[in-house]
């Protein structure tokens, strides 16, 4: 008599193999008392094993739920505060770039138009003086 | 196993409807939790890894395509979430017994499949026994064994989820039985159960 292989014998089992194979192996555990011995012994190991399934409290619902929507809080802080950020950068930026502008002058040209405006001033008074 | 979800009410919690999200983790918190607990023997440890696995699994819905059922990919998640879990902490154990802060460090060694000695069985009680002696079983014939035996998964699904072939699968779960038989035996001959 040939047994079939131990993986069979536990597809079997779990009721994994077409019906036609199925049948085969029921017919040759009936005749062969080792090969049904294992399959009891697999049968015995995994009833025992979800008899002690540790009998545990499940964690209740709203610790997820809250912190689900304490996450959706944190996306629209996070995206009100990158718009506060750009538009202070912005401004930043902007008043940075005309004070920059200001004083992006060359010295030596101001130089020149201060005494032009000296002069300007001294040659008008002059010219304002005659005049009176 | 988990009644499967209607297509209606996947679509509409991946669209981020809050009535389906919630309902979808009512329906998939308490297996998702019990199977952290078999993987990690810990509850309060399998609460975090829930926490954080449902919070992982509904940002990632939208990128859900439904190829694999919903059970599944969300159990692929778990299982991921739980090796990551079990790694890190056995490389901050290892980490620690090495700077010598820790001399307890080294207790934990999932690789360890020695049985436990026999006058520690009476000891302990019949549920932390079998919580120990999972434990000692490689994170891959731990996973495929409680995926068959306590959640119900077929062969071809438990090959979805560890991403593994069918034939891997039904050599990890008979080679997973008869280590867990070893480790059960003496109790059993004693006439412990």
């Amino acid at each position: 008599m040939f047994c079939p292989k131990l993986l069979d014998l536990q597809s079997y089992l779990d009721g994994e193999l077409s019906p036609r194979h199925q049948r085969a192996i029921e017919k040759h555990l009936k005749q062969c008392s080792h090969c049904r011995a294992q399959v009891d012994l697999w049968h015995n190991s995994v009833q025992l094993m979800q008899r002690l399934i540790p009998p545990v409290e499940v964690p209740r619902v709203p610790s997820i739920a809250k912190r689900w929507a304490y996450s959706g809080q944190k996306r629209v802080i996070a995206a009100v505060a990158v718009l506060i950020i750009s538009v202070g950068l912005s401004a930043f930026w902007m008043f940075n770039g005309l004070n920059y502008q200001e004083n992006s002058q060359d010295p030596r040209e101001t130089e020149l138009m201060n005494e032009y405006l000296i002069l300007h001033m001294e040659e008008s008074r002059t010219h304002g003086g005659s005049n009176v | 196993m988990v009644e499967p979800l209607s297509t209606d009410m996947i679509e509409k919690a991946k669209r981020g409807d809050p009535r389906a999200i919630e309902e979808l983790v009512a329906r998939f918190q308490k297996p998702l939790f019990y199977y952290a607990v078999h993987y990690t023997g810990n509850p309060s440890e399998a609460e975090d890894i829930t926490q954080e696995v449902l919070f992982k699994i509904i940002r990632a819905l939208p990128s859900f395509k439904g190829q694999a059922s919903i059970s599944t990919w969300m159990y692929r998640i778990m299982t991921n979430a739980c090796i990551d879990f079990k790694r890190k902490k056995v490389l901050s154990k290892t980490v620690s017994f090495n700077s010598g802060m820790d001399e307890e460090a080294f207790v934990y060694d999932p690789a360890d499949t020695q049985p436990l000695p026999d006058e520690q069985y009476e000891k302990l009680e019949l549920h932390d026994w079998l919580r120990r002696a999972l434990q000692q079983l490689s994170p891959e014939h731990r996973t495929t064994i409680i995926l068959h035996d306590l959640h119900g998964f077929k062969y071809q699904e438990i090959a979805e989820i560890t991403g593994s072939s069918l034939g891997t699968v039904k050599s990890r779960l008979f080679y997973a039985r008869q280590m867990l038989r070893k480790i059960l035996e003496p109790s059993i001959n004693r006439g412990d159960f």
